[in-house]
């Protein structure tokens, strides 16, 4: 899972100057999508479970529906349209949760290693070495059938997505930065080691971490769908991208938009978010490949 | 050389017991196993007698001691379904998922690295953004979108494959390629992005200035070098053979440790998912252990230098 670490490589043209077109369009159908999120409650006309059997399956407008619901009904007759923004409303709520757990904790640790060095950066570095190994999705689902499901402990656990890597990246970033002057000069000073790290070495190094954060986030997002489409994610009366496309898939052969609406979302969000992470780093640190 | 296989061995045998240590301590994090297995209206004195039966009684150092033993004996506990042996009941799936991810694992390959190596020789080419096209895309679509654009495509549309199931001939095709395309595709741009960087270096722009022909310069100098992040990746690759289908097996209803895996987790048979996730880490282990051998072979610098990687 670690593997989409690896950016979309650039051409190294004008990158550093203004956004390019396929950066605006994916900053504004990001915007478009936070700011669903943000009013789910007060844009969608129906309610997420609000059941109309009356009106089972219908398609979307242009295939014979109506604009009632543009985008169709479920198997319930639930409106899509609804369901989607509520949906986005979930998974972006449990993706942003995630990076930031991620993106502390890993810190912390990294922090950390680079602090004591000795026996706790090399137990440290062991962890990292295992957690590495071992594939996101087998450890998330082997948590879940220990503990269960609720939606903190999902997020909580989604938390756990790229905290090597973060820790990798924090401790690396710490203590190159502790071999500058700036960090000697405050330790001279007699500044305790939580200030040195947290008001001089994290402000010189979030641009490096907020880069990865961002690069990670789509793949949180996947991440999360696919637990959730497995039926292990985010569970029923709430729904996300996931569970609209593990409902849909029963129809796809009558009713195939109920799979193509959400599928649609969520590609075109992580594909925004990546082009997003990718002028990020290109333009604030060219450095991270 | 011997020193540095002594050291990747000692830290794979390290990652095995951390996972072992960690299965260990979410199973007894997760509530008294007695009062999971009888219920909570058993009589105390049942309780008592199981606890006691299965060393629940003991220290806590015991009981670490004790199931890593059990471990040691291949002693991995009794799917709580139906009391047949996990380790037997995750066996038998095994070659239904490597049914799947070998031959993947063959398109992923040469598919990704051909397409990769070509894009990075074409570079700014027509062939190569469509390359490039294609491995974004292969990032940002879920296995299990891809999965069923294509059962809506050749199942539903034009009815050639079966949708689902392992009863059919036809039956691996759709999954295999679902699983070919997406690794296919990663794979192409970490290679592509590998075969440029090394096809900058001097050591190319010296062998070409020395006569040495385009094409072996390829091969030999510029392939060589660009296989060593390639084979980070592959490593992570065959480290999935045995679970790392667990959507597309879902999708297409296949009966392998992937599907067995949801269905446990649903059931929380505990014993099953603890099998699977040490049989994964094991696979992980090996793997990247496979690969830190052949790193050593592809790159002398590398067995000297043992803390160095990719």
């Amino acid at each position: 899972m670690s593997l989409a670490m690896i950016g979309k490589p650039m051409a190294k043209s004008d990158k550093r100057s203004r956004p390019s077109l396929y950066v605006s369009l994916a900053g504004a159908w990001v915007i478009l999508m936070l700011l669903t999120a943000l009013f789910a409650d007060h844009l969608s006309p129906f309610t997420v479970t609000g059941i109309d059997l009356s009106h089972r399956l219908v398609p979307p407008v242009g295939l014979g529906g109506s604009l009632i619901h543009p985008l169709g009904t479920d198997e319930l007759g639930r409106d899509v349209a609804s369901r989607l923004m509520h949906s986005v409303q979930i998974s972006l709520l449990v993706a942003f949760g995630a990076t930031i757990i991620s993106i502390c904790f890993g810190t912390i640790v990294g922090f950390m290693a680079a602090h004591f060095r000795g026996p706790v950066e090399q137990i440290i570095l062991m962890l990292i070495d295992v957690q590495a190994s071992l594939p996101f999705l087998i450890v998330a689902l082997s948590i879940l059938a220990f503990f269960g499901n609720t939606l903190a402990l999902f997020i909580g656990l989604m938390g756990l997505y790229n905290w090597e890597r973060n820790a990798r990246l924090a401790r690396a970033l710490a203590i190159s930065a502790n071999a500058q002057g700036y960090a000697g000069a405050v330790r001279q000073l007699g500044a305790h080691p939580i200030r040195i790290y947290f008001r001089h070495i994290l402000p010189n190094t979030a641009a490096t971490l907020t880069v990865t954060a961002t690069l990670s986030f789509p793949e949180i997002v996947l991440a999360e769908s696919g637990l959730s489409f497995l039926g292990l994610g985010v569970q029923p009366p709430l729904t996300s991208l996931g569970i609209m496309v593990s409902y849909g898939r029963e129809y796809i052969a009558t009713a195939p938009w109920l799979v193509i609406a959400p599928s649609l979302v969520i590609v075109v969000t992580t594909l925004s978010i990546s082009i997003i992470g990718d002028w990020l780093r290109d333009t604030l640190d060219p450095t991270l490949r | 050389m011997f020193r540095y296989l002594g050291i990747r061995l000692f830290r794979a045998l390290l990652s095995i017991v951390l996972v072992i240590t960690f299965t260990f301590m979410v199973l007894r994090a997760s509530g008294d196993p007695a009062l999971q297995i009888l219920g909570p209206n058993a009589q105390a004195s049942a309780l008592e007698a199981f606890r006691r039966s299965w060393g629940l009684d003991q220290p806590l150092w015991w009981q670490y001691v004790s199931y890593f033993l059990a471990i040691l004996r291949g002693d991995l506990g009794r799917s709580m379904l139906n009391g047949q042996s996990a380790l037997s009941v995750v066996a038998d799936r095994i070659p239904m998922s490597l049914a799947l991810t070998v031959p993947a694992l063959l398109i992923n390959v040469m598919l990704g690295v051909s397409a990769g190596v070509f894009a990075a020789l074409h570079r700014d080419t027509v062939v190569d953004r469509a390359v490039m096209m294609f491995s974004v895309v292969g990032f940002t679509v879920p296995s299990y979108v891809l999965a069923l654009a294509l059962i809506l495509l050749f199942s539903v549309e034009f009815g050639v494959l079966p949708s689902g199931g392992s009863d059919q001939a036809l039956s691996f095709v759709l999954p295999v390629v679902t699983l070919g395309i997406g690794g296919a595709a990663t794979l192409a741009r970490f290679t592509r992005s590998a075969m440029i960087e090394v096809l900058g270096q001097l050591f190319v722009t010296a062998a070409s200035a020395k006569g040495v022909s385009w094409g072996a310069v390829v091969r030999h100098h510029a392939f060589k070098n660009a296989c060593i992040p390639v084979l980070t990746l592959l490593g992570l690759m065959l480290g999935g053979l045995i679970a790392g289908s667990v959507l597309v097996e879902n999708v297409f209803g296949w009966p392998g440790v992937g599907q067995l895996l949801i269905v446990s987790v649903a059931r929380r048979d505990l014993a099953v998912v603890q099998v699977i996730l040490l049989l994964v880490a094991a696979t992980m282990t090996a793997a990247n252990l496979v690969v830190d051998i052949l790193y050593g072979i592809i790159d002398p610098r590398l067995r000297s230098r043992p803390s160095a990687r990719g």
